[in-house]
Order: C-alpha cells, then sequence, then structure tokens
C-alpha cells in the first residue's frame, strides 16, 4: 500500500458521514469506524485513475472504491438517490447534535411503523425512510432528503389518533417524494459543493466543510415557498388515506396546531416555515375530491396512539 | 427488545410508572365508553369563507342555510371533512376549511374530542411556556454521529409495516393525488415521485 494521500488526515468525520452512504449504500455502526481506511482507498484509487477513464474493477477492495468514484462522477448534473440520502445523513446527524432522539423504545418503533404504512403508498417506497421523535417540546417536523422524518415531541403531544400521526408523516413523506428540499440545495449549490468537497484532491479544509453541512441545514430550518407547503398538504392527504387513514385528519392536526399557538406551546419555528394553520385548511377545502370525501371515515387503528401511550400494547 | 437507559425521563410513556399507566388505561377505556356525549359544547367559530350549509355531511347534501365570512358559530361535532355548526341560520352541516375553530383555554380539549368524535382525553398542551431548539442551534450544531447510528438502526421493513397495519385491520385505497385549484400544473414543478 502506499503512502495515504496528504487530503485524507485533514478530512472530518462528517465528510465520512458525506461518503459512506454514496460508497456502500447502508452503512454499519463498525463501518463508521473503518473509515478513515475505506476513505483513503478509495481516494489514493481516485487519484491513481484520474489520467484514463474510470474503469471499475472487481478487485476485492477495488468494487467499492469503483461505487464510490462512480458516484462522484455521477453526482455533478442531475439527481441522484444515493446522492441524496447521503447529503440527508448528514443533515441529520447535524439537527442531531442539536436534539435528542426520544427515548423510548416502543414508542419510536411505533412512529416508525406508522410512517412505513404510509410511505409504502408512496411513489418512493423504496428509500431508507425513518421516522423518529426528537425530544423538544417546540411544535413541528422535518422532511430531511432521503427519507429521514423528524417529528418533535410537541407535535406528537397535540396528536390524539394515529389517522392524525399518519396525516402528519404523510406531509413530510410528500416533501421527501418531491424533493421539495433536496431541490433547494441543490439550487443554492450547497450539494455540488459537497460532492466537488469529496471529490477533491486537494486538502479539503473541514471549517469550509462545516459551512456547507450548516447551509444545507439551514435550508431545513429556512423553510420552502408556500406553494410547496400546500403541495405536501395535499400529497400527504392522500398518502394516508391510501394507506387506510382518515383522509380528513390533516385537518384535525392543523386546528389543533392552530389552537396549540394561543396556549403557549413554541410553534415560532414551524410558523415562520409554513402558511398559517387557518391558510393551510382553507386551501385544503378546494382539495377535497370525492375520493377523499369517501376516504374521511375515522380508521380502526385510529386508537392505537392511545393505547401506545398507555403502554398497553 | 430493550430501550436505552432513560437520560430523559421526564416524559417517558412507555416506562415504569405503573400508576401512570394506569390511569392512562383507564383514560382510554372512559374515552372509548364515551361516545360523542362528552364533545364540547362551548366551542366557537369564525366563518372564514361564504359558504352553504347542509342538512348531511356531504357535498351532495340539500342546502339548508348560507353563512358569511366572520360570522361567529358554536362548532358542535366533526363528520369527516364537516363541522356541524349552529348559527343564525340554524344547525348544519359546513366544510371544515370553511369555518376556524377559536382559540381558547378550552380549545385544545375541544379540539381533541372533535377531532376523535369522542370524549377528549385531556393530554393537550403540556408544552405551555417552553421553548425549543432555535434555528441557529441547527445551524451550529455538532454533527452526532452516534445519535445518527441510533436512528439509522430504527428501520422498518415494508413487511413489518404490512403486517402492522394487518393487525389493526386498515385497509388500503386507491385515491390519486390532486392538482392545485388553480390549474394543472404541479407548483413546485416535481412529480409526486420527485421526477
Amino acid at each position: 500500500m502506499a503512502a495515504r494521500h496528504p487530503s485524507v488526515r485533514a478530512l472530518p468525520v462528517f465528510l465520512g458521514v458525506l461518503l459512506l452512504v454514496a460508497w456502500a449504500g447502508t452503512a454499519t455502526p463498525g463501518e463508521l469506524d473503518r473509515l478513515g481506511g475505506a476513505l483513503s482507498d478509495a481516494l489514493k484509487k481516485k487519484v491513481q485513475g484520474s489520467g484514463t477513464t474510470t474503469n471499475p474493477t472487481k478487485s476485492s477492495s477495488g468494487d467499492a472504491t469503483s461505487k464510490l468514484v462512480d458516484v462522484l462522477a455521477d453526482t455533478v448534473q442531475g439527481d441522484n438517490q444515493r446522492e441524496e440520502i447521503e447529503l440527508g445523513r448528514g443533515v441529520a446527524a447535524k439537527m442531531l447534535g442539536a436534539y435528542d432522539l426520544v427515548d423510548d423504545f416502543a414508542l419510536q418503533a411505533y412512529v416508525g411503523k406508522v410512517g412505513m404504512i404510509v410511505a409504502t403508498r408512496g411513489e418512493r417506497p423504496g428509500l431508507p425512510w425513518r421516522f423518529v421523535l426528537v425530544e423538544t417540546p417546540s411544535v413541528n417536523a422535518y422532511a430531511i432528503p432521503g427519507g429521514v422524518v423528524f417529528v418533535t415531541r410537541g407535535l406528537y403531544e397535540l396528536l390524539d389518533t394515529e389517522d392524525e400521526l399518519a396525516a402528519v408523516l404523510g406531509h413530510e413523506i410528500a416533501h421527501v417524494q418531491r424533493k421539495h428540499h433536496y431541490r433547494v440545495m441543490k439550487q443554492q449549490n450547497v450539494v455540488g459543493a459537497l460532492s466537488d468537497a469529496a471529490a477533491s484532491q486537494v486538502t479539503v479544509d473541514s471549517e469550509m466543510l462545516d459551512t456547507l453541512w450548516s447551509r444545507a441545514t439551514e435550508i431545513m430550518t429556512r423553510g420552502l415557498d408556500k406553494a410547496a407547503e400546500y403541495e405536501a398538504d395535499r400529497d400527504g392527504m392522500v398518502l394516508a388515506a391510501r394507506a387506510g387513514y382518515d383522509a380528513s385528519a390533516l385537518l384535525t392536526v392543523l386546528e389543533k396546531i392552530g389552537a396549540s399557538a394561543a396556549t403557549g406551546s413554541d410553534t415560532s419555528m414551524l410558523y415562520s416555515t409554513h402558511p398559517t394553520p387557518a391558510a393551510r385548511l382553507s386551501a385544503l377545502g378546494d382539495a377535497i375530491t370525492p375520493e377523499l370525501e369517501s376516504a374521511a371515515v375515522v380508521s380502526p387503528a385510529a386508537w392505537r396512539l392511545k393505547q401506545i401511550e398507555a403502554g398497553t400494547q | 427488545m430493550r430501550s436505552r437507559p432513560s437520560f430523559h425521563g421526564r416524559h417517558a410513556t412507555g416506562g415504569c410508572i405503573l400508576p401512570g399507566e394506569v390511569l392512562a388505561a383507564v383514560t382510554v377505556a372512559l374515552t372509548i365508553l364515551g361516545g360523542t356525549a362528552a364533545l364540547a359544547a362551548t366551542l366557537k367559530g369564525t366563518v372564514t369563507k361564504e359558504d352553504v350549509i347542509r342538512a348531511e355531511p356531504a357535498p351532495t347534501s340539500t342546502a339548508v342555510g348560507h353563512v358569511k365570512p366572520g360570522a361567529t358559530v358554536s362548532v358542535l361535532d366533526r363528520n369527516g371533512f364537516w363541522r356541524r355548526i349552529e348559527g343564525p341560520a340554524g344547525v348544519g352541516w359546513l366544510k371544515m376549511s370553511s369555518v376556524r375553530v377559536d382559540s381558547g383555554a378550552s380549545a385544545g380539549a375541544g379540539l381533541a374530542a372533535l377531532a376523535t368524535g369522542r370524549g377528549a382525553t385531556g393530554n393537550i398542551v403540556t408544552t405551555s411556556g417552553t421553548r425549543g431548539i432555535s434555528a441557529e442551534d441547527l445551524t451550529e450544531a455538532v454533527p452526532d454521529t452516534d445519535e445518527l447510528q441510533r436512528l439509522e438502526a430504527r428501520g422498518v421493513t415494508p413487511e413489518q409495516a404490512r403486517a402492522f397495519a394487518e393487525e389493526a385491520g386498515l385497509t388500503g385505497r386507491t385515491v390519486g393525488y390532486v392538482m392545485p385549484a388553480a390549474g394543472g400544473r404541479s407548483p413546485s414543478g416535481v412529480k409526486p415521485d420527485g421526477r
């Protein structure tokens, strides 16, 4: 083995997070530990192959390496699902630096299953979806590119039925399906810059990378244009209805969010990134098709949410 | 399966406080037994759109009245996308999207009742006066790869999801996406599948 490329030592852990999924698709915790070596090998191969066309080889270590090179090569233009997943992992890691996951295995498993019931009725069932509660009293939810969905404890506590949980998750799934945030990140060159940094053969400054991750995360906190939110409301309602949930549950959630703001809940970030609940309710009124109308029935799963809360499941 | 030790136990719901569990179970039981009788009748609403009041909660039902924006009504019940209201023109069903339920001290519990069609469970608004994490906290956070690993360990397979849906008797439906009222194009220019 030749000496490591000098850039490798300067790459911080989050670049590793960026590269890992691109490289392997799914990384296990152990793989994170082996990151340094893998990254080193990959970049070395890239340097060696840079004078010629990349020719994927099938040697034991070359398989993963060639995958990485392929990903880096085709992330320059167009959408790339691995890149999107990748980006989402980096943003999720960053957000988890501020939020703790709710420390309740049964509750997290419940949210994960309900999310997957809805997501599998959508257009991107194969994404590595994760639906988790994060520990904050703020009322909000996030759809991170690649399929990581955060719902805050504060929002979860407003919910009374599984139908309402499905409605919230449906809205977030719709954002991911439509690549709303991913597109903004691409438009603002965050994605390109991160890919360039990953592919760079010169020393990558860790501060610069940190800035890029901050910019990507900032996009999660800044909000989309209102039309995208209305779109996610309509799609989310459809996805929840497809899964068998009460199509009207999103409307009751919006009413409760509206009421919670008046009783002192922290909805500041939600309100700064979304149209008002009243405006969303009003817009949904124009989107109710006969199919949705007949799907506005309390589902047989509605009461599971309270049963889980009561620990009776 | 075992949960991690609780470091943030103040909210733990599946945990070890037996009286709480019993209380919650009783609450669920009472809620289910309570039927719609416990609906808060004191909820007030404001009409946000000029609309028709109908005899039944369906768009094809007979019109029995008419409301104008700004009118105050009593909100009595909910059925699907419809609210039963009582206003100057009498009692009837109005689209949920045409009335805003006024927030107030009792709105949370009342809305819970209307959301479920059953009595309020009183778990609403436990977050009063607290503030969460700011946008700056998020953008300035140090990435937590350990927590990311815990998150990634929480995957659910499509098969597990299907089994969980069947367990409750959920049955899927065919429902088409809805285009915005203004025209046939998606406002974001992206199809539902992201293409």
